[in-house]
């Protein structure tokens, strides 16, 4: 599991902070990547009975993450390509598999089924800190939450 | 939405498994169906492939049942010249099911459909707290 706080903390560089919103826009693309993940392992187990297939994942969040936050290229123009400032995260073939069947399936379900809940689990965390800084916003509104 | 493809990739998952089943069962079935006439073929075994499939219209690899085929191999035969589908030297065909494969078959198909329901209900999960986000 990708550090949390290890970007958001980071001082002065301002990195999330850039993107608009700070935390919130940080849980949000972890929310988004683990969206992505979790329809790929269920791609794996879906697919854990056919023939040559090899699992697969996406590449790791603080990867995408360090590939997409500034500084990157400025926009300065209406004409410029959005480029990779919204990549979303590729997938490749996981390298590490341990052993294949003889009809060439290398997806283990024990595996895949702890990435599950590795994504379950990091997806509640991160909805716990959209939750908690929106609730910071809402008794800055005045509102009780 | 990649959570609602992820729902749709597991219960494509677990429609495949539950073709896998129906075939199993259908073997179980005939286990002892012979030909009618004398010296006539018995029900021959069926097997069921899947293969990743790209769903275009969602844009996302789902599985799905590519072939429904029929085992080859020899079909055993038993002496029994009273049998009405014996043929002149008094052997039956009988099929080419072996109960022990067929529920071998029928464990995995049940353990891989059980896999792809504890993701639906991950997923599931992770779509309440969406939810639950919103209130």
């Amino acid at each position: 599991m990708e550090p949390f706080g290890s970007i958001s903390g980071r001082p002065g560089s301002g990195g999330a902070a850039a993107m608009g919103g700070g935390p919130l826009a940080l849980a949000e693309r972890r929310l988004g990547w683990l969206d992505r993940r979790q329809s790929v392992l269920a791609q794996n187990i879906a697919n854990a009975d056919t023939p040559r297939y090899r699992p697969r994942d996406v590449t790791p969040f603080a990867r995408v993450l360090a590939a997409t936050t500034p500084p990157g290229l400025a926009v300065t123009d209406a004409a410029h390509l959005a480029g990779s400032r919204r990549a979303v995260a590729g997938t490749q073939q996981d390298r590490a598999v341990a052993e294949a069947t003889p009809d060439g399936n290398a997806v283990s379900l024990d595996r895949e089924a702890m990435r599950i809940a590795e994504t379950d689990t990091a997806h509640a965390l991160a909805m716990a800190v959209h939750r908690s800084f929106m609730g910071m916003f809402r008794l800055a509104l005045g509102r009780q939450g | 939405m990649d959570l609602d493809r992820a729902l749709r990739i597991s219960a494509a998952g677990m429609a495949a498994q539950s073709t896998r089943l129906r075939v199993v069962a259908e073997n179980l079935a005939n286990r002892d169906s012979t030909g009618e006439a004398p010296g006539a073929d018995p029900y021959r075994r069926r097997t069921v492939a899947f293969a990743n499939r790209l769903d275009r219209a969602m844009g996302m690899e789902t599985v799905a049942v590519s072939r429904l085929g029929t085992a080859p191999g020899d079909f055993p035969s038993r002496f029994d010249p009273g049998h009405p589908a014996a043929d002149a030297r008094g052997y039956v065909k009988t099929p080419n099911v072996d109960s022990l494969v067929e529920v071998m078959d029928m464990r995995e198909a049940q353990r891989s459909y059980s896999a792809n329901l504890s993701v639906l209900e991950t997923t599931r999960g992770m779509l309440t707290r969406a939810i639950e986000a919103l209130r």
